[in-house]
């Protein structure tokens, strides 16, 4: 008798239970990936990056043949997610939001007011993630998402997935998750430093001589490939896009966060024995670096030493900075100051132009007091454009490669 | 009401008259004539014509004498040469020789005794024994002469080993027996026999070892067995389903095993252990570590022995979990999957016209088919049905775009664990709950799958085998080597688990270097 009770007990759960959240797969789709643009008056034109899961590539039974690969949608709504039903006018499936990975902003909209409200209303819905990639496109978002045409990655989430990885690895664009943009928008005292994008539309036109990484996007000297380039960084002040900073600078800025480790950046310097060529060579950042700050005194007093292991990877000069221990003194002091010039003119460069520095400095900063109301009374974003910033960098020539001695060398 | 309180008190005359003849012991007359026609009435005799009556004349005390057997039971020759041959060659005329006499002089038999009622020869010639009676004599003579045919020591079918003894029970209890006693060589253990069931009695060997397990215990086991009300009980596999506390439950409380040495093993813990004519013996008390270990772990070496459990831990898991995580993650929790992962999986179902719940169901039911067809097919043609059964319902469903190819691969990643898990009893309950497990999760997603989880762990920490926590000694905690999910390595293995209540509580002196159990 107990036991038919139970059966019946469990029966009427099966019809009363809410199963409502219950959708299959096949029935949705996923957006990979958002563009944001300034609509006509208040509105917002939204792009959405939908993913065709039969869109080539895949195994045999789950391939649609002549189905692309992706769907571009733009709509033009008051926001981000007052489309979502909207865009089913035209997609016959759930819209889910979960797997946005990427989200792209047009210069001209990010410098405006209205980005971080729409933003705001985007977290808001429980489906997206704040892991989010934030790149800002130099021309209209939904043209970036239409001109990107890679043509190594077939599904459509993959360039962006592959890209916001690869990028963080080497350097020349920051860790730029929607989280940080948030984050550093409510704290007012950072800055936060997202991916700088364009769809060139000349190309191998460059603008100047950049040498490794010293681009902007657009002025990289390329041809052929995908004509998206993604290098630097727009930065971000209290939710508003102030100021760039090229692939180099955001490496230096990043050099100079406290925590900050790297693997592999490759840089060159000018020799400094042999006019006109640069040595190559591969940093690596392993350790943290040194920060002393001073906050006794009105202006803030910073100093900090980075310390760096450098690998030669080429010489083209043919200088033997391999044996010959003086010669290495030389370049590794050469290093030294050229490094420390460009931070000293990045470190201006964020004192004068944006005000604020995206080294994350404020969290060491914070330290320093006891409650978070005398943190607040010290107005650090204030008073850092005044700062005395002291700048050391300490390199360690470590790997000579394989082949020790130029092929070439000069008997010296 | 009134037909009714009659109709109970029938019930309890019926029962009453019943047990009467039963108890009633009826004692043998001295005349022979008499004697044989009253067994001749139990055993139907002409009619019946396995039931072998044989006069004799015994010679050493010059009277006449009757032998008694069922046929098939005895050994013929043992009967012919030690049992009729010397009762009829050896004149001795001593006319005053008693039965003891015949026993110890004359009979070349190593067990007999003298009885000396009805039920009792009943009992003896039933169980394969020789019966002598003698004219004028109040006794009658049993001799062992037990020889019914039975299996050889073969190999174990359900429980395998690489490295380790490989002898499994046989369908003799003498063998039986044997087979613990080469393992166990040990004057303290026991064999006590207790009879079940009432119209054809079943001889249950009754083992342990005196000065370990716990007497408590042991009265316990043997008042259970004496308890079991039951017509006839035909072999172990029938009295393990009387024996246990929650025939209902889909836990087993009971372990079934077939290897001696695993027996031996239990029995040096302070376990009972139940052996009869039946290619298995009973181990009780028993907790979830009994099911889920096996002989080998401990055989191989502690490195060897610990990946295996590991590895049928991951195979317990997938059973019970895969179908159910595979239904939640497609049905509810989508973002959890990685983009690419998703797509792909997408990719494949796009095609299915089936909702996944239905997917699963549809392979889970066809593994099972495949898997019960395989145990009752007939051995020559039994290679087919694998194959068969592969080609047939995974590639041609996948092909026909009636099942998506990752469901192939859940489903045989799943029914391949399933093989993993070493005893058929937890075997049945996983492979049973594995359905409940996926149904909660169509239902609620993880959430369904956490509350499945919680209510089969609190089940299971709540029951009992014979006062013995089920998950004990993990939950609760008892004193012991610690040999449940992983083992310390045997020189470690000093304390016996004390959740069996054991009166030695170690097996040896605590060893040097060996520092849990502080």
């Amino acid at each position: 008798m107990k036991f038919i009770k139970l059966i019946i007990f469990l029966i009427i759960v099966l019809f009363i239970s809410g199963c409502w959240d219950r959708s299959e797969l096949e029935r949705q789709a996923y957006i990979v990936a958002i563009g944001l643009d300034q609509g006509r008056d208040k509105n917002v034109e939204v792009t959405y990056l939908i993913a065709n899961p039969q869109g080539g590539g895949g195994p045999e039974v789950g391939t649609a043949q002549g189905e692309p690969p992706s769907e571009v949608i733009t709509l033009e709504v008051p926001d981000i997610v007052a489309g979502l039903d909207l865009l089913n006018a035209t997609v016959p499936r759930e819209i889910n939001f979960g797997h946005i990975s990427t989200l792209i902003i047009s210069e001209k909209f990010a410098r405006g007011e209205q980005l971080i409200y729409n933003l705001d209303a985007a977290i808001r819905e429980r489906q997206t993630g704040r892991k989010t990639f934030v790149i800002v496109s130099k021309e209209k978002a939904s043209d970036f998402i239409r001109g990107n045409k890679p043509l190594l990655e077939t599904r459509a989430n993959k360039f962006y997935d592959f890209m916001r990885i690869r990028l963080k690895k080497i350097g020349i664009v920051g860790p730029a998750k929607l989280h940080y943009l948030l984050k550093r928008t409510e704290s007012k005292d950072e800055l936060f430093l997202a991916a700088y994008a364009t769809v060139a539309k000349k190309e191998g036109k460059g603008k100047k001589q950049g040498y490794e990484d010293d681009y902007l996007p657009g002025e990289i000297p390329k041809k052929g490939g995908n004509p998206t380039q993604i290098i630097g960084s727009a930065v971000f002040k209290e939710g508003k896009m102030v100021g760039r900073l090229t692939g180099e600078e955001t490496r230096l800025a990043l050099l100079l966060r406290p925590h900050y480790k790297t693997a592999s950046m490759i840089f060159t310097f000018p020799d400094p024995i042999s006019k006109g060529y640069r040595v190559t060579m591969r940093l690596k950042k392993h350790r943290d670096s040194e920060l002393k700050l001073d906050l006794s005194e009105d202006d803030p007093n910073i100093k900090t030493t980075i310390s760096i292991v450098a690998h030669i990877l080429a010489i083209v000069s043919g200088n033997n900075y391999t044996d010959n221990l003086q010669k290495q003194e030389l370049l590794k002091k050469s290093i030294e100051d050229s490094l420390e010039n460009k931070i000293k003119d990045l470190i201006d460069k964020t004192q004068k132009d944006f005000r604020g520095e995206p080294f994350l400095w404020v969290l060491e900063a914070r330290k320093k007091f006891t409650t978070f109301s005398e943190y607040r009374n010290y107005n650090w974003i204030g008073r850092y454009p005044y700062a005395k910033v002291e700048v050391k960098v300490e390199v360690d020539l470590k790997g000579f490669g394989k082949q020790v001695t130029p092929t070439g060398h000069r008997i010296d | 009401m009134k037909s009714i309180v009659s109709f109970f008190k029938k019930i309890r005359d019926v029962n009453n008259k019943s047990t009467d003849r039963r108890n009633k012991k009826e004692l043998i007359s001295s005349k022979l004539a008499v004697n044989l026609n009253r067994i001749k009435e139990i055993f139907v005799y002409p009619k019946n014509q396995d039931f072998k009556i044989r006069k004799i004349s015994i010679k050493s005390i010059s009277r006449v004498g009757v032998i008694l057997y069922l046929n098939g039971m005895v050994d013929s020759k043992k009967v012919e040469e030690h049992i009729i041959n010397p009762l009829q060659e050896e004149p001795c005329n001593d006319e005053k020789l008693t039965n003891i006499d015949l026993i110890n002089k004359v009979i070349n038999v190593s067990i007999a005794d003298e009885i000396d009622t009805f039920q009792e020869i009943k009992k003896k010639i039933l169980d394969g024994r020789t019966v002598l009676l003698v004219d004028g004599s109040r006794k009658a003579i049993y001799m062992d002469t037990v020889g019914f045919s039975y299996r050889n020591v073969e190999k174990p079918t359900a429980e395998t080993v690489v490295k380790g003894p490989k002898e499994s029970f046989s369908e003799s209890t003498q063998v039986n027996r044997s087979l613990i006693r080469k393992q166990l060589r040990n004057e303290k253990l026991i064999t006590e026999i207790m009879s079940v069931g009432e119209s054809s009695p079943l001889d249950i060997s009754i083992m342990y070892i005196d000065d370990i397990a716990s007497p408590d215990l042991v009265k316990k086991i043997k008042k259970r067995v004496q308890d079991i009300k039951a017509d006839v009980v035909q072999n172990i596999a029938i009295l393990e389903q009387h024996l246990e506390e929650r025939p209902y439950s889909l836990v087993p409380t009971v372990l079934y095993t077939e290897r001696p040495d695993r027996v031996a093993a239990f029995l040096q813990e302070g376990h009972v252990v139940l052996v009869d004519n039946s290619p298995a013996a009973l181990v009780l008390p028993v907790t979830f570590w009994s099911f889920f270990q096996t002989a080998e772990d401990m055989y191989q070496r502690w490195a060897y022995g610990n990946f295996i459990r590991l590895i049928r831990l991951l195979a317990l898991l997938t059973t019970l979990l895969a179908p159910a995580a595979y239904i939640a993650m497609t049905n509810f929790h989508e973002n959890l999957l990685p983009t690419d992962l998703l797509l792909a999986i997408t990719a494949t179902r796009e095609n299915v016209p089936f909702p996944v719940i239905i997917e699963v169901l549809l392979m889970e039911i066809s593994f099972e088919l495949i898997r019960e067809a395989g145990i009752r097919i007939p051995n020559t043609i039994g290679p087919t049905i694998g194959i068969v059964g592969a080609l047939l319902i995974g590639q041609a469903a996948v092909d026909a775009n009636v099942i998506s190819p990752i469901i192939v691969i859940i489903i045989a990643l799943n029914g391949l664990s399933s093989f993993a898990i070493p005893n058929t009893s937890l075997n049945y309950m996983i492979r049973i709950m594995k359905f409940i497990f996926s149904f909660s999760a169509y239902l609620f997603g993880y959430l369904g799958i956490s509350i499945s989880l919680t209510v089969t762990l609190s089940y299971l920490a709540s029951i009992k085998s014979f006062d013995v926590p089920f998950l004990s000694p993990l939950s609760p905690y008892y004193p012991s080597s610690g040999d449940t999910i992983i083992r310390p390595p045997v020189w470690k293995q000093w304390l016996r688990p004390l959740n069996i209540y054991p009166q030695d509580k170690q097996r040896k002196e605590k060893v040097e270097g060996d520092d849990s159990n502080d």
